[in-house]
C-alpha cells in the first residue's frame, strides 16, 4: 500500500471498495494494527502510531477503542454465543460477570439472537454466527467498528439479515469503516466511499455519488459491473 | 504338548495383582510426560530461536534413542559418572525414563494441536483488544486440548505397554510376574498369552475411556442442538430452522 491519506469522520460510515486483491483488507487491518504499517503515521482518537515506533501500549489503547468483525466470523468455538460476548469484558476486567452477561444479553437482542445465547457457534447458520460477531463487537462499546467483508462467506439468502444489523448499527452513529463488495448496501448505508486499487486509494468522496455509477471512468466501470453480477 | 487351560485360567489372578503397580507406573510417567510436553511444545513455540532449539534437541534426542537404552543409561550409567544418583530407587527411574521420553512425543502432538486451532479466532481476540496470553488459556488450550485427545491416548497406550521394560531394572510389574510364573512352572505359551492379554484387557478399557472423554469434550462442536421440552430428539442443523424463524 502507498501515498495512503485518509481520514475517517466520527460517527459516519466509510466504506472501502475495490476489487479484491486491492489492499482494502490490509488497510482495514492497519487501523487497528493487526497489520503493523511499515511507513507512516496512524491516528485514532488522539493516540499516534508512527511506523516502526509503534509500542505494545499504543496498540492496547487503539484497540480498547475499536471492535473488529470478521469475513469469517472468528468467534471463539469453544465458548457459547453468550460467551464470545461477554469475554473482552470479562477477560479484560471491564464488566463483572453478571454485568458482562447483561450487557450481552443486551446486545444480543439487538440482533436478534438472544434465544441461542446458550448455543454453541457451530450450531448457527453463518448470518447467525456473523451477527452475534457484531454483537461481541458493540458489546465492548467501541468507538469504531471495523468490518472485514462481513457477507462474503455468506450464503446469499442469509446476506440481507446481516446487512440489517449493520445498517441499524450505523443509525447509532458508531463510527464504522467496512470493506464490502455489496454495493447498493455501501450507496445506502456509506457517507464516504473510498475506491481502492492496486494498493492506491484512487478516489475518495461522498459514497451515494461515487458509486452511483455515473462518475465517468474506472470506478463505475467496477462499481457497474458489481451491480450487474448482483442481478444476474 | 496341549494348552494347559486350568493352568492358563489360574495364571490371570497372581497377574491382576501386579495391575495396580504397572497403572502406577504409567499414569505417573504419563502425568510427568503431559507436563514436560506441554513445556516442551510452549519452548517450540518460542520466539526466541536458542529456546527453540534447546526444545528442538530435546525432542530429537529423546525420540531418537530406544527406550530400553535410555532407562539403562539413567539407571545403571548415570550412577557411575555422577554419585549422586546412586541409591535412586528403580521405580522412579523407569518412571522419570518413561515419562522423558514420551514428553518428546506429547511435545509434538501439542505443537501441533494448537497449531491446528484455527488463528482466526486469535486475531479475533486481539482486536477486542483481549491479551495473547488470556486468549491461549480461554480460547485456544481448551480446542487444542480436544484435538490432543487422540494422539495423546495413543502416547499413553505406548506408555502403558512400555511400562514392561522397568522389569529390566528389577522392578515386578505385570510382565516381571509374568516372567516369573513362567520360569517357575515352564509353561511360558500360557503364562505370556495371559500376560499378553492383561495387557489388551488394560488398553481396551483405557480406549473405551478416551471414547468417552472425547465425546464429552466434543459437545459444542456438534452440529446438534438439544430441542427444549424434550429429552429424547435432537435435530440436525438448528441453524437454518432458526434462522428462518427470525427472518
Amino acid at each position: 500500500m502507498k501515498h495512503i491519506n485518509l481520514e475517517v469522520e466520527a460517527g459516519k460510515v466509510t466504506v472501502f471498495i475495490g476489487p479484491s486483491g486491492s489492499g482494502k483488507t490490509t488497510l482495514l487491518r492497519t487501523l487497528n494494527l493487526l497489520q503493523l504499517p511499515t511507513q507512516g503515521t496512524l491516528q485514532v482518537d488522539g493516540i499516534q502510531a508512527t511506523a516502526g515506533a509503534i509500542q505494545k501500549q499504543t496498540i492496547q489503547q487503539i484497540r480498547s477503542h475499536s471492535a473488529m468483525v470478521f469475513q469469517q466470523f472468528n468467534l471463539f468455538k469453544n465458548l457459547t454465543v453468550l460467551k464470545n460476548v461477554t469475554a473482552a469484558l470479562v477477560l479484560n476486567k471491564q464488566l463483572s460477570n453478571a454485568d458482562a452477561e447483561k450487557r450481552a444479553k443486551e446486545v444480543l437482542e439487538k440482533v436478534g439472537l438472544l434465544e441461542v445465547a446458550d448455543q454453541y457457534p457451530n450450531t448457527l447458520s453463518g448470518g447467525q454466527q456473523q451477527r452475534v460477531s457484531i454483537a461481541r463487537a458493540i458489546a465492548v462499546r467501541p468507538k469504531v467498528i471495523l468490518f472485514d467483508e462481513p457477507t462474503s462467506a455468506l450464503d446469499p439468502e442469509l446476506v440481507e439479515s446481516v446487512l440489517n444489523t449493520i445498517a441499524a448499527l450505523a443509525k447509532e452513529n458508531i463510527t464504522m469503516v467496512i470493506v464490502t463488495h455489496e454495493m447498493a448496501f455501501a450507496r445506502k448505508i456509506g457517507d464516504q466511499a473510498v475506491f481502492i486499487e492496486d494498493g492506491e486509494i484512487i478516489a475518495k468522496g461522498p459514497a451515494a455519488q461515487l458509486l452511483s455509477g455515473t462518475v465517468p471512468g474506472r470506478i463505475s466501470s467496477f462499481v457497474n459491473s458489481l451491480n450487474t453480477t448482483t442481478v444476474a | 504338548m496341549a494348552f494347559d487351560w486350568s493352568y492358563f485360567f489360574k495364571a490371570f489372578p497372581q497377574l491382576f495383582s501386579y495391575i495396580p503397580s504397572t497403572l502406577f507406573m504409567a499414569f505417573l510417567a504419563m502425568a510427568l510426560a503431559v507436563i514436560l510436553g506441554i513445556i516442551v511444545a510452549l519452548l517450540q513455540a518460542s520466539s526466541i530461536t536458542f529456546v527453540r532449539n534447546i526444545a528442538k534437541i530435546y525432542v530429537s534426542i529423546f525420540r531418537g534413542i530406544p527406550t530400553l537404552v535410555q532407562l539403562f543409561i539413567v539407571y545403571y550409567g548415570l550412577p557411575q559418572i555422577f554419585p549422586v544418583f546412586k541409591g535412586v530407587p528403580a521405580l522412579m527411574t523407569a518412571i522419570c525414563g518413561l515419562g522423558i521420553k514420551q514428553s518428546a512425543y506429547l511435545a509434538e502432538i501439542f505443537r501441533a494441536a494448537i497449531n491446528s486451532v484455527d488463528q482466526g479466532q486469535i486475531e479475533a481476540g486481539l482486536a477486542l483488544n483481549i491479551k495473547y496470553p488470556k486468549l491461549l488459556i480461554h480460547v485456544v488450550m481448551p480446542q487444542a486440548v480436544i484435538n490432543a485427545i487422540p494422539a495423546t491416548s495413543n502416547t499413553f497406550i505406548s506408555l502403558l505397554k512400555e511400562t514392561s521394560l522397568a522389569f529390566t531394572l528389577g522392578i515386578t510389574e505385570l510382565f516381571a510376574q509374568g516372567k516369573m510364573l513362567a520360569g517357575a512352572s515352564f509353561k511360558y505359551f500360557e503364562t505370556y498369552v495371559a500376560v499378553g492379554l492383561v495387557y489388551w484387557l488394560l488398553i481396551v478399557v483405557i480406549t473405551w475411556g478416551q471414547h468417552l472423554i472425547e465425546k464429552s469434550l466434543n459437545k459444542p462442536y456438534r452440529r446438534f442442538v438439544h430441542v427444549p421440552n424434550s429429552s429424547t430428539r435432537f435435530i440436525r442443523n438448528p441453524g437454518k430452522q432458526a434462522n428462518l424463524e427470525t427472518h
